[in-house]
């Protein structure tokens, strides 16, 4: 459903999307270094990886890193599902 | 009038196949997208569109910034095949997809915000792909949203 009354967000820098086809055309050689963690692109480099997407953000913030591509390096075939199994936790 | 944004393929192989001497596409089609905080927008993170999925899944650390409004208040199994089970909140967010010319109009989107960060980011169907026409050709490496 779209929202009428809220202004679309910024677009992205140009350096966003350099930085995103890089990532896409080195796939290959990421996936070689990085299988399975999260990682920030910034200027056609690696600038933090890490199994966890948290301490890449911490990563990021800290060297004040402006739309870094954050990226998920998934190594083999991964299928995503899920079932509605509707526990009582709160 | 409606809104085309463009999505990316990315190939990549399977690594212990390709060492068997065996080439398996490992294809994924992403978008990038934004999600409403109290005071503004994230930052563009790049999701996996997911035809197989029913809706959309965001991990803890994109979540914990949003500005959302929790559905259901019990949690639920979200399971992968293969892998254990990661736990999930129904929850409205508010979205916006990007390319590098076009943004599309916010949208409301019923989403399960994960406990943790086991997952990708992942655009389903719910709310997400059934608002919109997709294409995807990857002999032409084309593929998009078209939003009415």
């Amino acid at each position: 459903m779209q929202i009428q009354n809220i202004s679309p967000p910024p677009r992205p820098p140009e350096r966003y999307w350099e930085d995103s086809d890089w990532g896409v055309k080195n796939i290959q050689v990421l996936t070689e270094k990085y299988p399975d963690e999260w990682i920030a692109i910034f200027e056609k480099k690696v600038v933090a990886h890490h199994g966890e997407l948290g301490q890449v953000l911490v990563g990021v913030e800290s060297h004040g890193l402006d739309s870094p591509v954050i990226k998920r390096i998934e190594r083999g075939i991964r299928v995503y599902k899920y079932s509605v199994d509707v526990s009582n936790e709160l | 009038m409606s809104t085309n944004i463009a999505l990316t393929f990315q190939t990549n192989y399977d690594l212990a196949l390709l060492s068997a001497g065996l080439k398996v596409r490992l294809v994924r089609m992403f978008v990038n997208v934004r999600f409403k905080t109290v005071g503004g927008w994230t930052a563009p993170y790049e999701a996996i569109v997911d035809t197989g999925n029913p809706i959309t899944i965001i991990p803890q650390k994109i979540h914990q910034q949003l500005s959302s409004q929790i559905l259901y208040p019990r949690k639920v199994d979200l399971l992968g095949i293969g892998q254990g089970s990661v736990r999930g909140l129904l929850a409205n967010v508010i979205m916006s997809f990007h390319d590098p010319q076009t943004t599309s109009p916010p949208m409301q989107a019923k989403t399960y915000l994960l406990d943790d960060d086991s997952a990708p980011l992942i655009v389903g169907y719910e709310d997400g792909l059934t608002e919109l026409r997709m294409i995807s050709d990857y002999p032409q490496q084309q593929a998009g949203f078209e939003i009415p």
